[in-house]
Order: C-alpha cells, then sequence, then structure tokens
C-alpha cells in the first residue's frame, strides 16, 4: 500500500515538475510558445491535469480516509478523452472516460448554445483485498451555456457494473442507470459548480445513491486553478431510508498544460 | 427580483408543507433521528442468561427454525393472520417433537410506517405466536427475533421498536447448540433499515465474524445482492462486496433477506443467499433446517395460506 503510495506520490510530482519546466520555457522563448501556440490552435489540442487531495468523513466520525486522485485531460477536435487515478488507504481507481462532442451537435439559439455529447466512463475499482470493480457507463450529455456565464448540463447512462470478490467464483452483474445535473457559474476569475448526481469520477454506487456536490474555484493565473469541492453522500433514496454515508471535502489544483 | 424570492419561497414552503403531511414522512428524506450509526453501539450478545435470551434447542442437533419477512402492519393489504396462527399450530401437531420449530425471525418491515399502534400490533402477532409454541412445549424459551426494516423506521418509528420489539435491538447474535453437541452454529442478526450496515456495523461484524469460528447464519433485511434490481439491493457496492468476502471467509452457510418482497436465491459457491417472499403479498413463510452436525442448512419455502390441512 505504501509502496503504490509512493509511487503514486511520484507520479504527481513528475507531472508538476514538467508543468513547472514548460511554464518556465514558455516565458523564456516567447516566440517559441507563439509558434507552439499556433501549432496547437491549428490541431484544435488542449491539455489539462486536476490533482485533488481528499478526505472522506463517514457519518460516524470513528473512521476517516485520505485519498489523492489525478486527472489528465486531453481534447483534440471534437473529442475529449479523460485519464484518472485515484488511491486511498483502501481502494485504487483508474479511470477513462471518452466524450465525443461533434459541432453538428451544437445548436446557438438567442443567447444560449445547446449540445449534445456522446459519453462513454470505463472505471475499474481494486478494494484492497476484497474485490474489483468494472463500471461501464455508456450515455450522453445535453446542456447550454448562455452568454451569462452559465453552463447547465444534464447526464444520462445506461450503467453496468461488474464485480469479482476474492475467494468466489462468481461475477456479479448489475444491470443499472447512471444520472447528473450540474449548475456552472464563471464570474471573472471565480467559479461555483453546485448539483445532484448519481456517479463522480472515482465513486460509482447505485443509482439512488445521490452525490449532492458544490465546488468553489478561484484562477491563479491564466492557467492555474484551485479549487475546494464539497460532495456530500446519501445511500438508498429510494425507500426513503435514506442515509447520510459520507461527506468527500477535496482540495484541487488544475493545470492547463 | 423581489416577486422572483417570493414565487421561490412560496414552492419551498408548499413542497414542504406536502412533505410533511405524507405518511412516510418525507421531511425526513434528508436527516431522521437514530440513524444506524446511532443504533448500533455494539452487536448485542444474547446467551441463556441474559434478559433476551437466545433460543433453546434442546438435544436436537437437527433442527427447524421459521422465518418470515415484511409482515407491514397498517398496510391496507390483507393480513392472514388468523391462517398463520392455524400453521404454526398445525407444526406443533407433529407427533415428533423434534421437528416442531425452535424459534421464529422476523427479518423487517414490521409496520407499514413508524406509529407506535402498528408496533404493538406486530408485538400482539408474535406474542399469539409465542402463545401458540409454550401450550405446545409447555415452557416459554419459544421467541420470535426481530429486526429492523426500512418501513420500520419512517417517521421515527426507531424509538417504538426499541421500546416494545423484542430483543429491543437490531443488531445482535447467538449461538445454538444442541446439548451434549460441541457443534455450534452463530446467528448473526444486523441492522440494514438505512440500506446500508454503515462503517462502524460492518466493522463491528467484521470483527466478530472473524473471531467466530463456528458455522453462521447471516440475517438482514436490505438483501445484499441476490441478483434483484438495483434499487432493492445493499447501495453501496463496496459494502456489498465487503460483505460477502466476510461471508465467504467466515463459513456462513446462509444469507437472509426481505425488503424486495419477491423470491430470489444466489449460490455463491461456500454459501447461498435467500431472498424472501414478503409474508403480507405471498403469506411466505420459510422452514430453515439446520443441521449442526454436518454444518449445513437447507430451506423450504411455503405458502401458508395453501399449507393448511
Amino acid at each position: 500500500m505504501n509502496n503504490i503510495k509512493l509511487i503514486f506520490s511520484s507520479v504527481l510530482i513528475l507531472v508538476f515538475s514538467t508543468f513547472l519546466f514548460a511554464q518556465e520555457n514558455a516565458s523564456a522563448t516567447e516566440i517559441e510558445t507563439e509558434t507552439t501556440s499556433e501549432s496547437a490552435a491549428e490541431n484544435k489540442f488542449s491539455q489539462h491535469v486536476d490533482f485533488y487531495q481528499a478526505l472522506f468523513v463517514p457519518a460516524t466520525v470513528t473512521y476517516e480516509m485520505v485519498g489523492e486522485q489525478l486527472l489528465y485531460t486531453a481534447k483534440w477536435n471534437f473529442i475529449e478523452g479523460t485519464a484518472g487515478l485515484g488511491v486511498s488507504n483502501e481502494r485504487l481507481d483508474l479511470l477513462g472516460h471518452v466524450s465525443l462532442q461533434p459541432d453538428f451537435l451544437r445548436l446557438p439559439l438567442g443567447g444560449y448554445c445547446f449540445y449534445l455529447n456522446l459519453d462513454e466512463y470505463l472505471h475499474y475499482r481494486y478494494l484492497f483485498d476484497v474485490s474489483s470493480q468494472f463500471d461501464i457507463l455508456t450515455g450522453g450529455t445535453i446542456g447550454f451555456t448562455t452568454e451569462t456565464n452559465w453552463k447547465v448540463y444534464a447526464q444520462c447512462f445506461y450503467f453496468l457494473k461488474l464485480a469479482g470478490i476474492n475467494g468466489i467464483n462468481k461475477t456479479l452483474v448489475d444491470n443499472d442507470l447512471a444520472a447528473a445535473i450540474h449548475f456552472e457559474k464563471t464570474f471573472g476569475k471565480n467559479r461555483i459548480c453546485y448539483g445532484i448526481s448519481s456517479f463522480d469520477n472515482f465513486y460509482y454506487p447505485k443509482f439512488f445513491c445521490p452525490q449532492f456536490h458544490i465546488e468553489y474555484g478561484y484562477k491563479f493565473y491564466e492557467n492555474i486553478i484551485t479549487t475546494l469541492t464539497v460532495n456530500v453522500r446519501y445511500v438508498d433514496m429510494f425507500t426513503l431510508s435514506s442515509y447520510l454515508e459520507e461527506v468527500e471535502v477535496k482540495l484541487g489544483f488544475g493545470v492547463d498544460l | 427580483m423581489k416577486k422572483r424570492i417570493i414565487s421561490y419561497l412560496t414552492v419551498l414552503i408548499v413542497s414542504l408543507t406536502f412533505f410533511s403531511s405524507c405518511k412516510y414522512n418525507l421531511a425526513q428524506v434528508f436527516y431522521r433521528p437514530n440513524e444506524v450509526w446511532s443504533r448500533v453501539k455494539e452487536i448485542t450478545v444474547l446467551t441463556p442468561e441474559t434478559t433476551c435470551a437466545s433460543p433453546d434447542v434442546g438435544d436436537d442437533s437437527v433442527y427447524k427454525v421459521l422465518v418470515v419477512s415484511d409482515v407491514h402492519f397498517g398496510s391496507k393489504i390483507t393480513h392472514y393472520d388468523e391462517k398463520f396462527y392455524s400453521w404454526v399450530e398445525q407444526q406443533f401437531e407433529n407427533a415428533d417433537d423434534s421437528q416442531w420449530p425452535k424459534f421464529m425471525i422476523c427479518l423487517g418491515d414490521i409496520v407499514e410506517v413508524g406509529e407506535e399502534k402498528y408496533f404493538l400490533e406486530y408485538k400482539a402477532f408474535t406474542e399469539k405466536i409465542e402463545e401458540i409454541a409454550a401450550t405446545a412445549r409447555g415452557d416459554n424459551k419459544f421467541k420470535v427475533y426481530t429486526i429492523t426494516g426500512n418501513h420500520d423506521l419512517m417517521d421515527s418509528g426507531w424509538q417504538y421498536f426499541e421500546k416494545d420489539i423484542f430483543p429491543y435491538t437490531s443488531c445482535y447474535k447467538f449461538t445454538t447448540q444442541a446439548k451434549g453437541s460441541d457443534k455450534a452454529f452463530s446467528w448473526y442478526f444486523l441492522d440494514s433499515g438505512n440500506g446500508s450496515l454503515g462503517r462502524k456495523q460492518l466493522k463491528l461484524f467484521k470483527e466478530a465474524a472473524y473471531s467466530d469460528p463456528n458455522p453462521k447464519i447471516f440475517c438482514t433485511h436490505y438483501p445484499v445482492y441476490s441478483d434483484a434490481p438495483f434499487y432493492f439491493i445493499l447501495q453501496n457496492t463496496d459494502e456489498r462486496d465487503e460483505i460477502l468476502k466476510i461471508c465467504n471467509d467466515t463459513k456462513v452457510k446462509q444469507i437472509y433477506g426481505g425488503h424486495y418482497h419477491e423470491y430470489r436465491h444466489v449460490d455463491y459457491g461456500k454459501f447461498e443467499e435467500n431472498s424472501l417472499e414478503s409474508y403480507i403479498d405471498y403469506q411466505n413463510v420459510g422452514i430453515i433446517t439446520v443441521d449442526s452436525e454436518n454444518e449445513s442448512v437447507t430451506t423450504e419455502f411455503v405458502q401458508f395460506t395453501k399449507d393448511l390441512h
């Protein structure tokens, strides 16, 4: 476990070192940067990295868990891909997300721009010494942006979960749904995002386990944003016996590479 | 702007009024007193000496236990309690008293909503069954052991469950052992009324199960997996996996659950999971046969309204 954390920390340091090195080079050679920017614009290629330090606080204060999460997002033309890695003392998460955002599914209308994306999430979780879970989500995102910097979008997915438990020679299969609705507002250097969802990048419970979340982001520089996220997670709101299971508090840094 | 704020407030107030008038008390959708972390302080151990005594299986190493789920007193659906009493009497008419059930289990949802009058109706129901058994056996050792379901928590029902319903806790365990035998079975009753055991209870269960060498039977209201639809089983899949891992490692032979009201059965290899058809909809009762010498458990389900002579 400690080894995994060590490797993970090393990867993080490597990523941030690369970023800082890139920044220094960028300011030193302005001409080169311009050339690179032009080239990026031609290819419509962009990259972004998020790092989160997460604290999971369960309803009982007898247990706490700390974890780290890393997300790398790259966009090329109408394809956006995200790779993620999450680790805590109980589990390891790997994430892959592909979003197809074709221009013909965008509709500017008045002050709004409506859009439809097609999304695929692949998530793997290894619960140390317990089980392996594979989550496959297929669906889409529908939303709109406004001239006043509002972004509203809803997501709906067919959700297949496959789980294998150590020592049990049987695959558990769950056919499920996943859905989310998010609201995001940007004003100046500030960003506020809130919403409700049945899943998150590293969190895939059953459908009726809503996560209420709120996030505040502040842009320090042109390409660096820091975020504070609070996710309040309930279990089973379908049978009205809902239970506040966990609150996740995350401090994050995002960098446009 | 002012007009808009007033509109929002009006919608909010009307919504809250609607929620609070619902008999299921939707106002408690985000929070209710007595969540699982406050209901479960420990796994209470019942023994022959405790006030709420563990069952007595006598000299029989092979014995029967009755199990029902989702009784739902207070529901508008017709109850067939008289027929159930007759069916229980019928079980005690067997000339071979080793075939008589030793105790009964109810897997939760004993009431439709958390009003005390419904809990008292359920209490009278269990007392009647215990009375039938006492008449046949000549003692008061036959008991009905109950755990909490999600309906029992609605509208703050836990306060009545805790006060009125034997064994006055929803997280407990006991051991059954035939006299003169060294083979015992452990029975674990866990509180899943919130759709989750919660981290604390799961930890307690894990510690207790790994330190207990006996074969086990695990009872809970929510099915753990059962291959049932996603909205009627434990919702946290990490928790689910951990429970199944514990069951696989610690000689659990059977898991019994209710909640879904339909029958489901899953064979995991070393152990099985049974979700019971409900008492209220199907007049279903399970007869568990425990063979402690061979460490095996089998279950037969009957519809008591049709099984009457």
